[in-house]
């Protein structure tokens, strides 16, 4: 007779867990996978948001960088117009005529900016919650103001503000938005 | 008929349960039998673990008694480090978003101050010679806030500014042009991310310069 040292161990032979462990491990992989859900909504949260301030600081600042080139090269401004739906500039470079003309105008209900130029209508900026253009003429007034003007014709300074947000899920958030203030001189 | 073979063919260590096979054999017949035997190694002696500890080289201490560490489950100091490294992945994780945001932040208050100091050099232009002077029409401290048109207080983090109006000519013998230059410079502070920041902007503004022709051709 001899004795083999040989063993196996058949699957289906070893021992379960207890419910004290199987509780435990149901709990730490509860919390585990709660702080896993939680990094992962974070993080996505935190990158859409920073993608959508990087996109819309791209567009606003592209915007305002046209804006400003057509405000202060322009001979002066043409004429200016607001109401419930819109606000609109509309810049010359031939004072009396209507053929070098450049438009920007504010949907208030599509939050967009448009640049008009030779009837090609271009959408500069989007997801616009405010916009407001201010005039005024070139005369300082105390405490760094101007005086404000609705005579297109005395205008020096536009004053132009906007802020524009893109939601997400829902609710505005922040880091998610993006300012624009600029005075802009008529340099001509 | 002889015993021909008795074989352990597995030990449940976890259950303490040895699986015994023995075969008889007798002319062409062979029958074998296995038999269950619970073990309760913890009153065994030595000795008496010894067969079972011959059947494997797992499970047993050298000694012969079963080894809790051979039989799959992490010490104490596995999981710890296992522990430790994964609150560091996880802290630094969070820390390289948490540094990312703030960067961000940075950044766009920098937009902010960068917007407040052209709008002052903007408006500058408007200003005559003469006017540079005069501390009403151009303060020399101001604020701002991030968020001009904010609403119920929140207009986002104070930007505190100072413009300064200073000959830009310092030299001595001075020039005779030094009294018609003017060096405007516009510095901006505001508190944010624990600390202090600064940005300045500085421009010339001359008597007989820009703003003057400006003012001829109206």
């Amino acid at each position: 007779m001899k004795f083999s040292t040989k063993i196996c161990r058949p699957a289906g032979a070893r021992s379960g867990m207890t419910l004290i462990e199987m509780v435990f491990s149901v709990a730490i992989g509860v919390v585990i996978m709660g702080v896993a859900i939680a990094l992962i909504i974070f993080s996505a949260r935190t990158f859409l948001a920073l993608s959508n301030y990087d996109d819309l600081t791209r567009k606003s600042r592209f915007a305002l960088d046209r804006l400003s080139a057509d405000i202060r090269t322009s001979q002066r401004l043409f004429s200016f117009a607001s109401n419930s739906t819109m606000q609109q500039i509309v810049l010359t470079n031939m004072p009396g005529s209507s053929s070098s003309i450049v438009t920007y105008t504010y949907a208030r209900t599509n939050g967009t900016i448009t640049r008009t130029l030779g009837g090609l209508d271009t959408v500069l900026v989007s997801n616009i919650d405010s916009l407001n253009f201010v005039m005024s003429t070139r005369s300082p007034s105390n405490n760094f103001q101007f005086y404000p003007t609705t005579n297109p014709a005395a205008t020096k300074l536009i004053n132009v503000s906007w802020k524009c947000s893109r939601p997400f899920w829902g609710t505005a958030m922040i880091n998610s938005d993006s300012i624009q203030d600029a005075k802009i001189v008529i340099r001509n | 008929m002889n015993v021909h073979h008795l074989e352990m063919t597995s030990a449940r260590f976890q259950g303490w349960t040895a699986v015994w096979k023995l075969t008889f054999t007798s002319a062409n017949l062979m029958l074998a039998v296995s038999f269950y035997e619970t073990l309760d190694c913890s009153s065994m002696t030595d000795n008496e673990m010894k067969p079972y500890a011959a059947t494997s080289s797992r499970g047993f201490r050298s000694g012969g008694k079963p080894s809790l560490a051979r039989q799959g489950a992490f010490t104490l100091v596995e999981v710890m480090m296992a522990t430790i490294i994964t609150v560091v992945m996880f802290a630094s994780f969070y820390s390289a978003i948490t540094s990312g945001v703030l960067t961000i932040q940075v950044a766009r208050e920098n937009l902010r101050a960068t917007q407040i100091m052209v709008n002052r050099m903007e408006g500058i232009r408007l200003f005559t010679f003469a006017q540079l002077s005069d501390t009403n029409l151009l303060p020399r401290n101001f604020v701002e806030n991030y968020y001009p048109s904010g609403t119920n207080g929140d207009n986002g983090i104070t930007y505190t500014g100072i413009v300064s109006v200073v000959p830009a000519i310092l030299t001595s013998p001075a020039p005779s042009y030094a009294s018609n230059l003017y060096s405007v410079a516009v510095q901006l502070n505001w508190q944010s991310v624990g600390a202090l920041h600064t940005r300045t902007m500085t421009t010339y503004c001359a008597k007989w310069g820009i703003q003057n022709y400006v003012w001829a051709s109206k």
